[in-house]
């Protein structure tokens, strides 16, 4: 009962976002330099600011879990090209007044992993959530998540 | 001895909150990095520019929208947004919203994100051929 209040606590605090990974075709070799990109699919509506935040905040998890971003074209990287299905932040403010699910934001992807000759190297889907937090919670983490998951799907185990 | 413990401990909330912008400040330092490095980062709106890699002290109250440009390669808009963080938001309440006032007022109680921006520009197309 205590450690469900202290987790409770701690997702209201700290924001109780998720993501998953699910790999769809596993990594012929880990891709420790790359170059990225990604298209929201037809059915998706994404801002030019959406766009910038999900590049930076991908770039941001990727690098810091030591997987080198790098232009298109760089000389030995492969690329990372994503498509984005669903692009949904939800809203905040339902999610902190309301919560039990109202407001929820929701994210899924799938990434095509390419060798540095262009050959498909792996496929990768992540998806991922955000029902509480503090604040509502912000979607930022649940990109950060996603950073997170699509780095472990281009070097397994870090 | 209890209550006066309690007291002591209210009076030091009550004192410590809301000051947000006295332990913050109304600026904050934001990392901007690119790959090349060498780029010209540009304000519009404030007339601002700074080559990568650079930390900006941007004020915290407004939004900022800048442009991260290199000859050669495809020029990249990027946003940094000023947000409420929850836990200054709590803190301030505890002054009964007085010093979230002051704190709003002022910019203190805003956090730019994202602080470390790291902006990967992608070559530009090569020119289109022109006919004689």
């Amino acid at each position: 009962m205590t450690r469900l209040g202290l987790l409770l606590v701690l997702c209201f605090a700290l924001g109780c976002a998720s993501a998953d990974l699910m790999v769809i075709q596993p990594l012929t070799a880990p891709a420790g330099k790359v170059s990225m990109g990604f298209e929201p699919a037809p059915t998706v509506s994404m801002n030019d600011e959406q766009k910038s935040l999900l590049r930076t905040l991908l770039t941001s998890s990727l690098s810091s879990g030591g997987v080198s971003v790098v232009p298109k074209g760089e000389p030995g990287a492969g690329s990372v090209d994503g498509s984005i299905t669903t692009y949904d932040p939800g809203n905040r403010a339902l999610r902190w007044v309301i919560g039990f699910g109202a407001g929820s934001a929701h994210f899924d992807s799938t990434w095509s992993v390419k060798d540095p000759a262009g050959a498909p190297a792996g496929e990768c889907r992540v998806v991922g959530s955000l029902y509480m937090g503090g604040f509502g919670g912000s979607y930022d983490s649940v990109l950060e998540k996603v950073g997170e998951r699509l780095r472990e799907c281009l070097v397994p185990g870090r | 001895m209890a209550c006066g413990l309690w007291a002591a401990l209210g009076i030091v909330l009550w004192a410590g909150s809301g000051c947000a912008t006295l332990v913050r400040g109304t600026h904050q330092d934001v990392m901007i990095d690119s790959v090349p490095p060498g780029a010209e980062v540009l304000e519009p709106s404030s007339g601002g520019q700074w080559v990568t890699p650079i930390s900006v002290s941007f004020p915290r109250k407004h939004r900022h929208e800048l442009v991260v440009s290199k000859p050669g390669y495809q020029p990249q808009q990027v946003y940094i947004r000023s947000e409420v963080p929850f836990t200054w938001w709590a803190i301030d309440a505890f002054t009964l919203c007085i010093s979230t006032l002051v704190d709003a007022l002022l910019g203190g109680l805003y956090d730019l994100e994202p602080a470390h921006v790291t902006v990967v520009l992608d070559p530009a197309p090569a020119p289109a051929a022109t006919s004689p």
